[in-house]
């Protein structure tokens, strides 16, 4: 399974990128908005996890321009902030708070996968 | 010799023969010269008495004498000539004396007596043998003269006395005759046998039957009913009777019924055998309606004075109208089955129903009439109820005539009656110019208008109408409408006059009292004269401790105004102040504005003052700079914590990563360290953030019949816009156990597309139980209920209905996409399913499945 892993801090795509790797898991990572979207169209991912607060274009835009794409494709959004009130983000398929624990995270990815029946 | 002169002139006499008082006078004369006398008397005898007809140089006052006494009763048995000397007792005193009778067939007619025979030498002597046969001679020819001349005379008399007769009775036949025929008067004689004889023209007036159609034919005129009395009349006629002056009813040619007088007599015949019957018949219908006429007018009369005087008893104007129309259509009243009355509403120029009266349907009418039978109220006591009683009846008439209002600029019959002052009784309303208002509305088929005029302004008119009896309006209820609504009218202004001052008054007063600023009116001595409601709560006292009383002493316990009191500075220098006060002992501050208020010399008689607690003003404004103090704080905290908890996820993450690879026990202790401390700073900003609580959404339990209502509220203008109707049809409530706002949104979404997709349409919003489940939930054992939302818009097309739910998938211009697939998620986040049916061009229905709340929940109150 491929993973688009969205964070605008190359410190954390590194971490995930380690880590997910560890999981198993196919890892590539944008480092902005921009690149996000043009690597959705390049590398056509399984799976997104975008963040949220980003300088060019933010996770919420990125996240819009993948669904009209591919509804399909199951999104998980990370924050540091709690976005929950904005409607926006309930467009994403799943929601997780940006913590050091990356366990969470990898318990929503595999719950997703077997939603969506990705392998 | 002489005897032959006499003679003669005895026959020229005969010249006077048609002339019997001078040829008398002339005889007397002439014998008097025959026998060479002094005079004579001339006496004819009538009916026993002897008469004095001439006379010659002698008077005698014997101007009449008994036939059968004395010399001249024996004369005029006997029928001789009598000579009379000296010394014999006489009528007249004479020396001498011939008495000579006048006689036909022997019959002594009459007696000539010749006084004081006189001699050749002129002394008086005896009448002699020889007078005596010249009397006999005289005698015979002047007894014929004067016989024929008499009984000539006689006979000419009387044919001048019969033909006078003649003329007189052909006169009054005449008369009779015109009479008779010029009378207004029918006058009709038929034999015994009833066939008409005669028939005049007063007849052909009355009974229009012309004397050719009915001569010789039996009398026709007497209706089936009053046969019988007629025969009874008939058989006392023959007995001789006459009757006057009966009263009876006659039938005319076109079947008409008449009231007449009518007077039968029995004609006679010369011998006085009854041969016919005269009737003398007046028509007396006009009379008879005029009599009721009167009586009506009367009662009308007395009617109008006491609903004058009744009317004028009350000035509350629903009182009034009430009772107005109560009187058109109460059947002791005027008896109209409905009735309106219109006022004239000038600030939007239009005529406006006020109020009515009547039933709203033939069984109403029905009912009302049958009650008003059962308990037989008089007008009086009626209007004595509705003069006691306190009004709330609100009728269907009533209502319909509150929202009728036609603008003054119309040109409808109602209107001009105002306008023209005009009266109008529209007798068809297909035939003649009509309201449609009416029409439509009221249904009426005929109608009348009389306009409401006081003081020379029309104020509003009076509508009537007969809907249920159809009973003809006729021009005397009319002018009995008017001469009631001319009498009202001043009233009706009266009250409408009262009723806005009134109202104004109220207003005022409700103004006054609901103001939140302390208002009150002092006199120039600080009394206190009036003081609203928010005055009396804040000091807590009652109006009655409040008037009255000095202001200082209430509100700032002081014998004496404070110096820096605004009040004061307004008495003192006669110009409104305004300052801002803090009074300890109303804990509070306050604005105070105190205005003089001057008579019309210019006099300061009071204060008003207002006086605005800004106590509360001005702790709000101190709340508002903390909040926003706080805002910042926030922001900047929530700035803080994301930028720190970047870093921290980097250094935990890669920490807990170099733990994995780290064999070192040493170095292992170090990096626990480190992740030990990430982690607590992590949990102190996630509880500073409130990032803590897992997510879901909270759910309270609420009846959806309560968000629809909330809804539609939001939504209503936005419908409007594309004049779109919006129907909700809920069949029957349910209890849902969600979040309130989250639903909300839901159903905002769904009806804000459906508006978008339709124009002058509809939109139906149902709530119902489902008839069937779709096949997601059709397994479970909830109860489920469904909401629809349909609309007869653009409908959607087939490829997109897949699409639609997708998140930013959106076929507006300015859509996000979001709104559906948000919905959805809402609605499965609640346990239901939405799903969609479509058609283009016809409509779209949204469907929403969601569990019925069974209660149960341990803190949930339901509906609370």
């Amino acid at each position: 399974m491929k993973i688009l892993v969205v964070d605008d801090e190359k410190n954390i795509l590194m971490l995930y990128k380690a880590e997910l790797e560890d999981e198993g898991y196919e890892v590539i990572t944008a480092n902005s908005g921009r690149e996000a979207i043009e690597l959705f169209e390049t590398e056509k991912p399984d799976m997104v996890t975008l963040d949220i607060m980003m300088p060019d274009i933010d996770g919420i835009q990125v996240l819009r321009q993948i669904k009209q794409k591919d509804p399909n494709i199951p999104v998980i959004m990370l924050t540091a902030y709690d976005y929950r009130d904005d409607f926006s983000v309930w467009a994403s398929d799943a929601y997780v708070v940006k913590s050091s624990d990356l366990e969470i995270l990898k318990k929503t990815i595999k719950e997703m996968a077997e939603k969506f029946g990705i392998k | 010799m002489k005897e032959i002169l006499t003679q003669v002139e005895l026959i020229k006499l005969l010249e006077f023969f048609e002339n019997p008082e001078v040829l008398l006078e002339k005889m007397t004369y002439h014998i008097t010269a025959l026998m060479n006398a002094q005079g004579a008397v001339l006496r004819l005898l009538r009916e026993g008495y002897l008469h004095i007809v001439a006379t010659c140089n002698i008077v005698s006052d014997r101007v009449i004498i008994p036939a059968d006494e004395g010399i001249y009763g024996e004369i005029i048995k006997n029928g001789n000539i009598k000579t009379f000397t000296n010394g014999m007792k006489l009528d007249i005193e004479a020396h001498s004396a011939i008495f000579i009778p006048l006689k036909i067939n022997k019959e002594t007619f009459g007696i000539v007596s010749v006084y004081n025979k006189i001699s050749p030498e002129g002394a008086y002597t005896d009448f002699t043998d020889e007078d005596k046969l010249n009397g006999e001679f005289f005698s015979s020819i002047a007894s014929l003269i004067i016989h024929k001349s008499l009984e000539f005379n006689e006979l000419k008399e009387k044919e001048t006395q019969t033909k006078k007769t003649i003329a007189e009775i052909q006169e009054l036949k005449n008369y009779v005759e015109n009479l008779i025929q010029s009378s207004a008067d029918a006058i009709i004689a038929t034999d015994l046998n009833n066939i008409v004889t005669a028939w005049n023209r007063g007849a052909e007036e009355i009974f229009g039957f012309t004397k050719e159609e009915v001569i010789g034919k039996p009398l026709s005129i007497i209706p089936d009913f009053f046969q019988e009395v007629d025969r009874f009349y008939i058989e006392k006629i023959k007995q001789g009777e006459t009757l006057k002056n009966l009263e009876a009813v006659k039938l005319t040619k076109n079947g008409k019924l008449i009231e007449v007088n009518l007077t039968i007599s029995p004609i006679k015949d010369a011998r006085g055998q009854i041969i016919g019957i005269s009737r003398i018949i007046r028509d007396i219908t006009e009379k008879k309606n005029l009599e009721r006429d009167l009586i009506r007018r009367n009662e009308e009369l007395t009617k109008i004075l006491f609903i004058n005087s009744a009317v004028r008893s009350t000035l509350e104007l629903n009182k009034l109208l009430r009772m107005i129309l109560t009187v058109i259509t109460m059947g002791e009243g005027l008896g109209f089955n409905r009735a309106i009355l219109f006022l004239i509403d000038e600030e939007n120029n239009v005529l406006r129903g006020a109020v009515a009266i009547g039933p709203s349907s033939y069984e109403e009418a029905w009912q009302i009439w049958s009650s008003m039978a059962r308990e037989k109220k008089t007008l009086f006591e009626v209007l004595d109820e509705l003069g006691q009683k306190e009004f709330d009846e609100d009728t269907f008439l009533d209502r319909l005539c509150k929202n009728i209002s036609i603008p003054l600029s119309e040109n409808t019959p109602l209107v001009r009656a105002v306008k023209e002052r005009k009266i109008f009784n529209i007798k068809n309303v297909h035939k003649q110019e009509a309201d449609p208002v009416i029409i439509q509305q009221l249904g009426s088929q005929a109608y009348a208008i009389v306009p409401l005029i006081s003081k020379d302004k029309p104020i509003g008119v009076v509508w009537v109408d007969n809907l249920y009896t159809r009973k003809p309006i006729t021009e005397q209820d009319i002018n009995f409408l008017k001469g009631f609504a001319d009498q009202v009218a001043g009233a009706i202004e009266n009250a409408w006059i009262f009723d806005k001052v009134e109202k104004a008054e109220k207003e005022l007063e409700m103004l006054f009292n609901s103001i939140t600023d302390l208002i009150y009116y002092t006199d120039n001595t600080y009394t206190i004269k009036k003081a609203n409601r928010s005055f009396l709560e804040k000091l807590g006292l009652e109006e009655n401790e409040v008037i009255n009383k000095k202001c200082f002493k209430l509100i700032h316990n002081t014998e004496h105004p404070p110096k820096d009191c605004p009040h004061r500075k307004a008495i003192e220098t006669g110009r409104p102040t305004v300052s801002e006060l803090e009074e300890d002992y109303l804990d509070g501050i306050y604005i105070l504005s105190s205005s003089p208020i001057f008579d019309s010399k210019k006099n300061l008689i009071g204060t008003i003052n207002v006086a605005k607690n800004i106590t509360e003003l001005k702790n709000l404004r101190e709340r508002i700079i903390s909040m926003e103090k706080m805002a910042v704080l926030g922001e900047m905290a929530a700035k803080v914590a994301h930028e720190i908890r970047n870093p921290l996820l980097a250094i935990g993450g890669f920490a807990k990563r170099l733990d994995k690879e780290l064999r070192d026990q040493n170095l292992k202790e170090y990096i626990k360290v480190i992740i030990d401390e990430v982690r607590r700073l992590e949990r102190i900003l996630n509880e500073t953030l409130s990032f803590v609580k897992p997510y879901s959404i909270s759910k309270e339990p609420f009846n959806i019949t309560a968000l629809i209502d909330d809804v539609t509220k939001f939504i209503e203008s936005t419908l409007k816009e594309r004049n779109n109707e919006f129907i909700i049809q809920i069949e029957e409530e349910f209890p849902v156990l969600g979040n309130y706002d989250k639903l909300k949104e839901v159903f905002l979404n769904l009806i804000t597309n459906s508006n978008e997709a339709t124009e002058n349409g509809m939109i139906i919003l149902r709530i119902k139980r489902p008839e069937e489940l779709p096949w997601e939930i059709a397994q479970t054992d909830k109860e489920y209920f469904m909401i629809e939302v349909e609309d007869t818009g653009c409908g959607i097309q087939k490829e997109n209905i897949k699409k639609i739910f997708d998140p930013f998938f959106t076929t507006k211009i300015n859509g996000t996409g979001l709104g559906l697939s948000i919905s959805k998620k809402i609605v499965e986040e609640h346990g239901g399913i939405i799903n969609v049916e479509s058609e283009i061009n016809k409509g779209t229905i949204f469907r929403i499945y969601l569990p019925v709340y069974k209660g149960g929940g341990n803190n949930e109150n339901f509906g609370g």
